[in-house]
């Protein structure tokens, strides 16, 4: 029983597993946050010691962000993704188990850090120089950091999942506009975990790097510079802050219209919106850093782009008030919900745009207002939205309603709660409060509004545990729901109340955005996407077609005919997600001491993942039709994600480059650019003849095939060699100052992606042997991959050798 | 009985309303806005008292405040429309008509137009607003600078002609331009001073700068905003601003070295000072301790707080202090050292005439 929980793939029990483990984690934060209340319930407080109260604090926000939102984020998406547009399963079955897997031993292992010499103690956002060994000696911050990288992978694999999932496997007639708007937002959703997370990543290697191997990034005194840290980290940490609440935006969407009785008002603009909120949100980043000592003109810049967001935002809070009004609300708990957030949300939006104005910034920042601002909008934002969620699709995981009852005392204790607690922080920081403090003097007008809050927190508290007892009670107690308790109109409530593991026997035919509306309305359906759905929309569909315009005067269609679901290969059990997982982490605990353990483990690691490329194939077959297989979709998204990952370090390396007086710095020799030039060659030749073998491969022709990639990963090997050659006479090492920091890293990431690309070329050969459509994926993804290596060499070669250099005094 | 009629007045869950929140909903804005009140009531008396950006006491902060309060009103504004329209909808449209009835709307472009056209003019006004307001808030010149250096968990002051250099508390004169120059001997810390404006972060390896022109004479609170370690909560220092007259008295006085120890027990204090390490970190211009790593003592009898602003000035908390720094201020980097409680008072003793 619990073996089938480990091995499996199927994604409504991985889900489940996300949203369970997620929960625990939420119960762990949200008891770090009473303590953090009850320690500021009254001045000079002695419940909890400075150091303590730190590591509370970082923790905290690390789990909120990464071990409780993302995840119980991923786990509706894993879910209720494949549910709502038809699917049998996720794209990749067993890469959506080790996703999950690496989420919960990364969890672990961030917490393990309590036990072994004490958690993190910087904040969640751990600005440099604190966290360099020479201010945190202690290893919680190298537990942060290797946990981060465990939990950004996890989200990068469950987020290319969803995007691969949503891409190939909606069901017949499902234009990618149509899908409902849960899907939607996951969808855009994980693009921005793929392009956001990268940037952290390379921000915590280089910080493992400054504790490690005494590389310079972010020490002032060997000619790195802080603020390096702080571009690295909000470039990914607002982008975050989308990732938090844009799925709660799609929960809205989904609940607002059912209990409403009404469509979503305005669905496209709704769809536009989301798309703008994801691309602006990647241009704000620099407004956390408005007090760094940015020039004006920057500032102004940044200022712009983030009250631009209000525009999306704000079109988005109407729509749903809109989609009400002229509605018959059936006030459900989820409504409740779904309103308390429109409400909360708001405010916190509002705040948001103060915080925009650079001036109150400057005041505000860094005190308690921000705290209000962000809890309004991850507190009555994202967890309120992910609660109305919980309540409206309980009954169909479990087959029973969770209590209305207690479902109701629980949002009225959380929304007064909620209240009671934020809203004299925002008063608290206007009146000087500044954050992060463990404790402070009476006599500063600070006292009462901290001892409310208090009182506030400790409500939420009875909110929680309400909560949690309905979750657990309502399993055995609840109301036999039926299939469809809430009379809604999207595909997940046309199957079973739990679903069968296969999830649909029949389909209903889709035309609308609510296909379960046509059905029960046959009178009056929803106006079509297409004029007359058949067979052959899924092609059109496929090849990516604009949509036609929808016709006047076409409401009145036949009763939709029932289609049964394509062909799908049942997904298999595998113990490798876990294995791989696993010995994944313990690569990465590997990082806190003995460099014994990865050692082994990294064997183990690629033991497994060789097994698995071997292993049947476990693809879900979707039933649109395709040009590329999902795999090397899958590649050439993360493919840009990883470019994301060396944008971070090239712009790091030119930042650090621009601040040094002279480059080469004085005392280090200047680079010769001789032997990168052969090897420049070397790679370009490897990329050609790979990409020869690839269309080999295409065509059929294995020889061909064979001996392209064969000999590109000869080339790249002997690019290698250059490379060590180089190091070797460099005349310099990784802690020579900024210059070995930022060249040893350059080269040696890019020499590690080498590396992984010829196992991945030769990986390709190997299973070619197997003449099928995973071959020729694996071929087709390690031959994009190798170009890839090869572009950001070219980058690399530039910028590494190619610029003039510069003395003091010049350029 | 009586606690219950309150419970149910305002938590609108209780008896048979769990469909219908239509009564709930009045007492529940009836319990919002009470509960509001009562915070701002609160606030209100708090801001006294408090560090407060809402009394200004000078120019900048002063400015920072107007446009506060334009964000108010505007905020408000949207705040009203969107929680009224919230209400109303909830009021007018819970469960009224059969569900058959129900109009399917699918949008409305006109309407969508309009508010998506009513936030970008808000956004715009909002923008212009910062603009102007970064715009005045640049002063120019400069008749007094200071330089303040941050170091886990204290700021040092030092002023140009190099001879006055303090710890947690700054002088500066009403009426005139302040120049001062920002940086970090260890990690980030942020300068800020409620009163006087906005925050100026000090990263290591920048100079940042911040200019101040102080209106009223009177003590500030000044505090690290940047999360700094494990005692950034006790980061604080004092900035007095005064007329001009007094503060050249001042600064002519803390740029004289150490005053001699004038009575027995402090002379002796001296004497165990200097012969004990304290020397080794802290500085008394005209003795011979010269360290450097921690706050200058010269003048350390008129300042106002010791260990950034954690403990009041007099000399039973700075017995309290000296006795075991790490129970009063964990983490603190200076040490207990060992000592007899008449060594001790001597010492206090010493350092209290420190005028």
């Amino acid at each position: 029983m619990i073996a089938s929980w480990v091995t499996t793939t199927n994604h409504k029990r991985i889900g489940l597993l996300y949203i369970c483990t997620a929960l625990v984690f939420f119960a762990v934060a949200a008891s770090m946050a009473m303590l953090m209340r009850s320690q500021l319930m009254r001045p000079e407080n002695g419940l909890l010691s400075p150091h303590l109260y730190n590591q509370i604090f970082t923790m905290h926000g690390t789990t909120m962000v990464f071990l409780f939102g993302m995840p119980i984020l991923s786990g509706l998406a894993n879910y209720l993704v494949p549910l709502m547009i038809g699917a049998r399963d996720m794209a990749f079955p067993r890469l959506n188990a080790f996703s999950y897997w690496l989420f919960l031993f990364g969890g672990l292992l961030l917490y393990s850090s309590f036990i072994f010499g004490g958690a993190p103690d910087t904040g969640w956002f751990s600005y440099a120089p604190l966290t360099e060994r020479l201010y945190s000696a202690h290893n919680g911050v190298d537990f942060w950091i290797l946990s981060l990288v465990i939990l950004g992978i996890s989200s990068m694999v469950g987020a290319l999942n969803v995007i691969l999932t949503t891409l190939r496997l909606r069901a017949p007639g499902m234009r990618l506009r149509m899908v409902p708007m849960f899907v939607w937002a996951s969808f855009t959703n994980a693009f921005l975990i793929m392009f956001a997370i990268p940037s952290l990543t390379a921000g915590v290697a280089m910080l493992y790097l400054d504790r490690h191997y005494n590389t310079h990034f972010y020490d002032a005194t060997g000619g790195g510079d802080p603020v390096v840290w702080q571009h690295l980290f909000w470039f990914f940490g607002h982008p975050e802050v989308y990732i938090l609440i844009l799925p709660a935006f799609g929960i809205l969407s989904e609940v607002v219209p059912v209990f409403s009785r009404k469509p979503l008002f305005g669905r496209t603009a709704m769809m536009w919106m989301i798309l703008a909120i994801s691309f602006i949100g990647f241009t704000v980043w620099a407004h956390h850093m408005f007090a760094v000592g940015m020039s004006e003109p920057i500032n102004a810049v940044f200022a712009g782009a983030t009250m631009l967001i209000a525009i999306p935002t704000g079109v988005k809070i109407f729509n749903w008030l809109a989609t009400m009004w002229g509605g018959s609300l059936r006030f459900k708990t989820p409504l409740y919900f779904a309103c308390g957030f429109i409400g909360l949300f708001t405010i916190g939006g509002l705040t948001g745009v103060t915080l925009a104005a650079v001036p109150f910034d400057w005041q505000v920042t860094d005190s308690y207002y921000v705290v209000g601002h962000f809890h309004n909008v991850l507190f009555g934002g994202t967890l309120f939205g992910v609660l109305a969620g919980v309540f409206y699709w309980y009954p169909k995981v479990t087959g029973r309603l969770m209590s209305e009852r207690l479902g109701k005392i629980n949002f009225w204790l959380l929304f007064f709660g909620f209240n009671l607690t934020f809203l004299p922080m925002y008063i608290l920081g206007l009146l000087g409060m500044p954050r992060r403090i463990y404790t402070f003097q009476t006599g500063q007008g600070w006292d009462t509004l901290n001892l409310i809050s208090t009182i506030g927190a400790y409500t939420i508290a009875l909110g929680v545990i309400t909560l949690l007892y309905n979750l657990i009670s309502s399993l055995t107690r609840g109301e036999v729901a039926g299939d469809d308790p809430w009379d809604a109109w999207t595909l997940e409530w046309s199957t079973t109340s739990p679903p069968p593991a296969h999830n649909f026997d029949r389909l209903p035919s889709i035309r609308s955005t609510r296909p379960l509306w046509d059905v029960k309305h046959p009178d009056r359906p929803d106006p079509p996407f297409e004029p007359t759905p058949d067979a052959s929309a899924v092609a059109v569909q496929a090849a990516g077609v604009a949509d036609a315009p929808v016709p006047e005067g076409s409401a009145s269609l036949a009763a939709p005919a029932a289609v049964v679901t394509g062909e799908h290969e049942i997904p298999l059990e595998s113990s490798l997600p876990i294995v791989t997982a696993a010995g994944l982490v313990l690569v990465a605990a590997g990082g806190l001491g003995s460099p014994l353990i990865p050692v082994i483990a990294l064997v183990f690691v690629a033991g497994a993942l060789v097994a698995w490329a071997f292993q049947p194939w476990h693809q879900v077959v979707g039933v649109t039709g395709a040009r590329r297989p999902a795999a090397v979709v899958a590649t050439l998204i993360f493919i840009f994600s990883e470019a994301v990952f060396f944008g971070a370090l090239f712009y790091t390396y030119l930042h650090l480059r621009m601040r040094s007086p002279a480059w080469p710095p004085e005392g280090l020799p200047a680079l010769d650019a001789r032997l990168p030039a052969i090897n420049t060659l070397v790679l370009l030749t490897s990329g050609v003849l790979a990409h020869w073998g690839m269309i080999g491969l295409r065509k059929g022709r294995r020889a061909r095939y064979l001996a392209g990639t064969v000999m590109a990963a000869l080339l790249g090997m002997i690019f290698l060699a250059g490379q060590g050659i180089e190091w070797s006479r460099a005349g310099f090492t990784l802690s020579s100052g900024i210059m070995g920091s930022t060249f040893f890293t350059l080269t040696g990431f890019h020499g590690a992606h080498v590396a992984v690309g010829i196992a991945a070329l030769l990986l390709g050969v190997a299973r070619s042997r197997r003449r099928d459509q995973t071959a020729v994926a694996l071929g087709e993804s390690a031959t994009y991959y190798w170009h890839f290596v090869d572009g950001v060499w070219l980058v690399l070669f530039t910028l590494v050798y190619l610029l003039p250099t510069k003395t003091v005094g010049g350029m | 009985m009586g606690v219950r009629r309150l419970l149910k007045s305002i938590v609108p869950v209780a008896g048979s309303h769990w469909e219908t929140p239509y009564v709930g909903l009045r007492r529940l804005v009836a319990a919002l806005v009470a509960v509001s009140f009562v915070v701002l009531a609160v606030a209100a008396e708090a801001d006294a008292a408090a560090p407060s950006i809402l009394r200004p006491a000078s120019q900048s902060a002063q400015d920072i405040r107007h446009l506060s309060l334009w964000l108010l009103v505007i905020c408000l504004l949207v705040f009203v429309v969107v929680e009224g329209l919230l209400i109303t909808v909830i009021v007018l449209f819970r469960r009224r008509r059969r569900e058959e009835d129900v109009r399917q709307v699918y949008g409305n472009s006109n309407l969508e137009f309009l508010w998506t056209l009513i936030p970008a003019i808000l956004v715009i006004i909002i923008f212009t607003m910062t603009i102007r307001s970064m715009g005045a808030l640049q002063l120019q010149g400069g008749e007094v600078a200071v330089k303040v250096t941050g170091h886990q968990w204290w700021w040092e002051f030092e002023y140009p002609d190099g001879k006055v250099k303090l710890a947690n508390e700054v002088h500066i004169p009403a009426g005139r331009t302040v120049n001062i120059s920002l940086e970090s001997a260890d990690v980030i810390h942020s300068f800020w001073v409620p009163q006087l404006g906005g925050k100026t972060d000090m990263p290591p390896g920048h100079v940042n700068r911040a200019t101040f022109l102080a209106a009223t004479p009177g003590v500030y609170q000044g505090e690290c905003a940047e999360f700094c370690g494990l005692q950034h909560a006790h980061m604080r220092f004092d900035l007095v601003v005064e007329d001009s007259a007094r503060f050249s008295a001042w600064l002519r006085h803390q740029g004289e070295p150490a005053a001699e120890p004038v009575s027995d027990q402090a002379k002796r204090g001296q004497q165990t000072f200097l012969s004990q390490p304290c020397l080794g970190c802290h500085a008394i211009r005209g003795t011979t301790a010269a360290g450097a790593t921690a706050p200058d003592l010269t003048h350390v009898g008129s300042r106002r707080s010791i260990g950034a602003g954690t403990l009041p000035n007099d000399p039973q908390s700075l017995e309290r202090w000296i006795r075991d720094p790490q129970a009063v201020k964990p983490g603190v980097l200076m040490p207990a050292v060992p000592m007899t409680d008449a060594q001790r008072a001597d010492i206090v003793a010493y350092l209290e005439g420190l005028q």
